[in-house]
């Protein structure tokens, strides 16, 4: 499987807005339905999330998400189910977000034949540092690389050793959640993070408002939406018309900000 | 020398944590290396192993148990006779020392029984250092009375009401907590537990047990104990008796909590009934179902109550140098009221799972031969717990 295969993530005029969906949350419908309002709305790439039991990366409003989706019964298998149910409408690029557990237990080399049948196009393993991704290199995998505001000089050279269609750079050193960012620290954070890799950078956690990405659309490739979207899936459980039609609007807010 | 630069005993351990969090991870590790042989840094906390935490903890010949038994002689390292009441200050004090070398002001915890949230808002309160602690809201309502005395000591005390509200989840809120704070805050695992450089650094700081165990029985000239028993959880009170005699003739038996049988879900039996995953940074034994989902635990003991252990303990299952059992919860009872009733010493919970299993084993050795237990704590805090337990089972 050939890497770095995402070319609307080196387009100069126009950024990638990439929404973050728990899959088979609220429920497998209203899943399959989001992803659909998401996709009108101008998504470039869907992140879709695997429930898990212990979430440490993930604040308390994806966190609890998790813990919902477990409660439901839902894990790796279902949410592959849910990406081959995706497959028979949409060519979307998808990445799958899932902590390494899940897939350890699988089997990477599983995983890699799931991937290639469901066409996954990327996995993001939020807690597998640099040291364990550069021994899965040898994978079919396209393994996306997360940085931090607290990576040094040190971690960050071993980008060098990581080939991947992206790398997820993660705007505040905490956990995912909405909160404001001092914009001025995440430029001159993704300028440093430039130095290191000639990778697409994809910024995430925190972002929230179409104006984040006008300011900061020089210095990222990409833009991730998580919390904020859940947080709409949140408010509108007893009206999903509105949710889908608020999540659409959403979307097409951010892709504008982004061109 | 295990572990190996990257933090594995064989093929277990390592660091299975976001990327954020290496920097942190990397500044622990270079200053701990930096100061473990330090001079000035072993002197400071060996006089806080003597005069604070009142080190060393005797280890006495349990004569009355041994004659009921008829067997083998019993000896009891009495690591609930250490301030606060287990061996966690040991490695408290440890790390704290540390901590505050490094500069870092604020101490993070989790917590299952409470005893190393307890040890670690002691230490905070000695050497000046804030302190927030995890506690499972299920362990904070069975376990009241650590809940009170770590607020005395001025710690923050947060009860997490997620996941299965023990120890799992109050570790991951430990974490989370670490994650946004580390540049001022300092994160204290209380096991041999976690990633590179926890599994290490608190076996090391625990194995002063161990080295003054070697100590005491040259002194009753007792070359080596035929086995040394010590109840598992994470495993820290284990590895720290352990580490010095896993080259000898001595047997090593660690005792898993059995809980309500291995046959249930209801037991956390880790190193019996679980297989190879990642949780809290290592990879080592996990209770997880066949989707990698971690499970969720049961025993009376909430200090063993926990789905993972140890990666230095898997490596030791694996090569066999360590052979694991477990008890149930009605044994670990019957042990804890033995103790109590036959040597006027009331163990933690935790403790008494080992305990149980001497009282099984010591019946079948010989008078020449030595049993050494490690009674990791005291039991006052289970009051409670036995009381409600006994409720429903009768005891001759």
């Amino acid at each position: 499987m050939p890497k770095n295969k995402l070319p609307i993530l080196k387009k100069p005029d126009e950024k990638a807005i990439i929404p973050f969906l728990m899959g088979g949350l609220p429920n497998e419908e209203l899943s399959l339905a989001i992803v659909n309002s998401v996709i009108k709305g101008g998504a470039d790439l869907i992140e879709i999330g695997v429930p898990y039991t212990d979430p440490i990366a993930d604040g308390p409003v994806i966190e609890k998400y998790h813990h919902q989706g477990v409660a439901k019964g839902l894990n790796l298998p279902s949410t592959l189910r849910l990406i081959a149910k995706i497959r028979k409408s949409s060519d979307i690029p998808i990445a799958l977000f899932s902590y390494f557990n899940p897939i350890y237990k699988l089997g990477i080399n599983k995983l890699a034949n799931e991937c290639q049948r469901l066409a996954i196009d990327s996995v993001i393993i939020p807690d597998l540092p640099f040291e364990e991704l550069i021994l899965l290199q040898k994978s079919p995998l396209d393994l996306i690389p997360l940085v931090a505001p607290s990576s040094t000089p040190n971690r960050l050279k071993m980008l060098a050793d990581i080939e991947a269609s992206f790398v997820y750079t993660a705007s505040v050193s905490g956990i995912t959640g909405v909160r404001s960012l001092s914009i001025e620290d995440i430029k001159s954070y993704l300028t440093t993070v430039r130095k290191y890799t000639p990778l697409p950078l994809a910024l995430g956690f925190g972002i929230s408002k179409p104006e984040q990405i006008r300011e900061l659309k020089d210095y990222a490739d990409a833009f991730v939406i998580g919390s904020h979207l859940v947080n709409i899936i949140e408010a509108n459980l007893d009206k999903p018309e509105q949710m889908l039609s608020k999540i659409e609007n959403s979307l097409r807010a951010f892709k504008r900000a982004a061109k | 020398m295990l572990p190996n630069l990257a933090g594995y005993f064989g093929e277990y351990g390592g660091r299975f944590v976001p990327e954020a969090l290496i920097p942190a991870l990397e500044e622990i590790e270079k200053a701990y290396k930096n100061l473990k042989d330090d001079i000035n840094f072993k002197n400071e906390l060996s006089h806080y192993l003597k005069y604070y935490v009142g080190r060393p903890s005797p280890l006495y010949y349990a004569k009355n148990l041994s004659e009921k038994l008829g067997g083998a002689k019993i000896y009891l390292k009495r690591e609930d006779l250490n301030h606060t009441g287990s061996h966690k200050i040991n490695n408290t004090m440890g790390q704290a020392l540390l901590a505050k070398r490094m500069g870092k002001t604020r101490l993070i915890a989790e917590t299952g029984a409470g005893q190393h949230g307890v040890a670690t808002a002691t230490a905070a309160a000695a050497l000046g250092l804030k302190c927030t602690v995890y506690m499972g809201a299920t362990d904070a309502k069975r376990q009241g009375l650590n809940l009170f005395r770590m607020e005395i000591l001025g710690a923050e005390v947060v009860t997490v009401n997620k996941g299965s509200k023990t120890l799992k989840d109050a570790a991951n809120e430990a974490f989370r907590d670490f994650i946004s704070s580390f540049a001022h805050a300092y994160m204290m695992i209380g096991s041999a537990i976690g990633p590179h450089p926890y599994p290490m650094m608190v076996r090391n700081f625990q194995s002063v047990i161990g080295y003054e165990l070697k100590e005491q029985l040259q002194a009753l000239s007792i070359p080596s104990p035929d086995y040394i028993i010590a109840c598992v959880g994470g495993g820290s009170n284990a590895i720290g008796i352990f580490y010095p005699y896993l080259n000898s003739q001595a047997n090593l038996i660690g005792i898993e909590a059995g809980g309500k049988g291995e046959a249930s879900k209801l037991h956390c039996a880790t190193l019996a009934r679980g297989d190879r995953g990642i949780l809290h940074g290592a990879l080592s034994y996990l209770l997880q179902d066949e989707n990698g989902l971690v499970e969720d635990t049961h025993s009376i003991a909430a200090g063993l109550d926990y789905p993972g252990v140890g990666p230095e303990h898997a490596y030791l299952k694996d090569s066999q140098k360590v052979t694991y059992y477990n008890v149930s919860d009605e044994e670990a009872v019957e042990a804890f009221i033995t103790l109590s009733r036959h040597e006027g010493i009331i163990p933690a919970l935790e403790s008494a799972h080992a305990l149980a299993y001497a009282l099984k084993l010591a019946p079948s050795l010989s008078p020449e031969q030595v049993i050494v237990i490690n009674i990791s704590g005291r039991g006052d805090k289970d009051a409670e717990e036995v009381s409600n337990f006994i409720g429903g089972v009768e005891f001759a």
